[in-house]
């Protein structure tokens, strides 16, 4: 990863050593070579501006106006950070910047694109700087010095102040006061205490023989603005509206894919499933003609069997033999009883049915329900002026 | 755009699905069936099993088998001095045979019904060596008896020849 602030001069951080190139004796190709690059450029525009939060298109739209009204002659492209309720910081970078540093490394190469005081902002954050009250810092590149100044999450528009060897402390305090009458109204400290950060020694000793009584303080960042660039946490990235749009399209393009896979999959389901039921069914069908097939086999066969064996089926139930079973009731009944007349006929058991009358004056005598009659029904019936017996016994 | 495919593909899925649980009645009703077929068929193999161990005899024509019967009531009329009359009903039995006998079903196996009667008997006819001539005779052909019955001074005893 690379790290580059541009301003006048580029300076790129490869993740050793800090080089310094003026931009017009630059080699195109050396930058066009870089793998992924981090970038933030100095010259931007800020503006305070408070806001509806939401919708964001209405927070967008007064951002954008608000932020034209101001900065109305060139084209910028804006991001925009919430510093407080409804309270937003419009950051603006000229189009222009924006395409040559697009041009210069790659629009798909940057992975970050920053306004430098938020890559400062950073820096001093990690460095555990308290931003609460108003700061100016001074960041000594050289040839250059950079005037940026800090309250809270508010930052100003930095200024390019060139090295010539003259007194600084003017240029500072015209920071300090040009930032505190743009945010004043926005400012929750409305005095102008400020304190100074620098990251040169040098200059901080030539500060501090002020005779004005000023909070000055040595910052040991060499290169903020790309120290600031490393670890950094930001939504912010500069894109050219066609890039946005591109990426829009994209997003768009995604989103209708999505779709599109979603319904297949949904339509693709309800049809796995009608066809899985009917190939189930195709299946099952097959199986019961095959087990028709069978059974038709069967029964062809239970026929032919039928033939072969009924001889011997009918003999198995041939059991009774009717002679025997009437001589062995006629052996319990009383000799004084005649057998008038007897039925065998068949239920799902045999059965015998007899009547029996006694000669004429002959002795009535009990029937001993015994042996085969154990379980036979017997009663008294007057048949012809004659009284007899009725006897019913399952065999 | 994406709002019309959605709402198309979920119309679509829902009609394949419809389809999908119409033909899920339906596999269910196929399943039924091969469920009952295939209790079916297990069932006929395991009594073809039984069959199969029974002994097994050509099949005899209904015909041959009355001349059989008439045959063998000649024969125990010679026996016993018993007179036997052979009435036919000349109908065949339209009922199946499994109306008369449980578990059977003797598929092809027609009934002739008869009916014979006894009518002359001499004093010294015992009526159990009647009835067991009635059993000798089931015994020896394929007639069943399904009723004897006396009355007065008949013998009657219903039943039927069994054949092809």
């Amino acid at each position: 990863m690379n790290y580059i602030q541009f301003n006048n001069k580029i300076l790129i951080n490869d993740g050793d050593t800090v080089r310094t190139i003026e931009k017009g004796a630059f080699p195109d190709h050396y930058l066009l070579s870089i793998d992924t690059a981090s970038v933030c450029v100095v010259d931007v525009d800020v503006l305070i501006v408070a806001s509806v939060e939401f919708p964001v298109e209405k927070k967008d739209s007064i951002l954008v106006r608000k932020f034209k009204e101001l900065y109305q002659y060139e084209s910028y492209v804006i991001q925009d950070e919430k510093i407080d309720n409804n309270l937003f910081q419009v950051i603006g970078v000229k189009e222009q910047l924006v395409r040559e540093v697009n041009s210069l490394i790659g629009s798909e190469k940057i992975e970050t694109f920053v306004p430098y005081p938020i890559a400062l902002r950073n820096a001093l954050m990690n460095k555990k700087v308290n931003l609460t009250n108003t700061i100016v810092f001074v960041d000594d590149i050289g040839s250059e010095r950079l005037l940026t100044v800090f309250d809270g999450l508010k930052f100003s528009r930095t200024r390019v102040i060139p090295n010539n060897g003259e007194d600084i402390l003017p240029e500072i305090k015209r920071s300090q006061i040009d930032f505190f009458k743009k945010t004043e109204e926005f400012l929750s400290k409305k005095n102008a205490d400020f304190s100074i950060l620098v990251n040169n020694k040098t200059l901080v000793n030539e500060l501090s023989k002020s005779t004005e009584k000023l909070q000055i303080q040595y910052v040991n960042i060499p290169y903020p603005g790309l120290e600031g660039l490393k670890d950094i946490d930001t939504l912010i990235k500069y894109r050219l509206p066609e890039e946005e749009i591109k990426k829009k399209k994209e997003i768009e393009l995604r989103n209708k894919i999505r779709t599109l896979i979603f319904s297949i999959c949904v339509v693709l389901a309800g049809l796995f499933y009608f066809l899985f039921n009917k190939v189930q069914i195709e299946l099952v069908s097959k199986q019961c003609d095959l087990a028709n097939q069978i059974h038709a086999q069967l029964e062809e066969k239970i026929k032919v069997l039928d033939k072969e064996t009924y001889h011997e089926a009918l003999k198995t139930r041939k059991t009774l033999n009717y002679g025997i079973t009437y001589l062995s009731i006629l052996e319990i009944i009383p000799s004084s009883y005649t057998v008038n007349s007897f039925k065998f006929y068949k239920t799902d058991k045999w059965n015998l049915e007899m009547t029996l009358f006694t000669e004429r004056d002959g002795v009535y005598d009990q029937i001993p329900c015994i042996k085969i009659l154990k379980d036979a029904e017997i009663r008294d019936i007057f048949y012809n002026n004659q009284p007899g017996k009725h006897l019913r016994v399952t065999l | 755009m994406n709002k019309i495919i959605i709402f198309i593909s979920i119309v679509v899925s829902f009609a394949l699905l419809d389809f999908g649980i119409t033909a899920k009645s339906q596999l269910d009703e196929f399943k039924y069936s091969y469920s009952q077929l295939e209790a079916g068929n297990l069932e006929l193999k395991s009594k073809i099993k039984v069959m199969e161990s029974l002994p097994k005899h050509e099949p005899v024509l209904i015909s041959k088998e009355y001349s059989e019967v008439l045959n063998q009531i000649r024969l125990l009329e010679s026996y016993g001095g018993t007179s036997m009359n052979v009435q036919l009903e000349a109908s065949p039995d339209i009922q199946d045979i499994s109306s008369h006998y449980e578990d059977t079903e003797y598929k092809g196996i027609r009934g002739l019904k008869i009916q014979i009667v006894v009518d002359k008997f001499s004093k010294e006819t015992d009526m159990g060596a009647v009835l067991d001539d009635v059993h000798l005779l089931e015994k020896n052909t394929d007639f069943m008896a399904t009723e004897i019955s006396k009355n007065n001074n008949n013998l009657i005893v219903k039943g039927e020849v069994y054949g092809l």
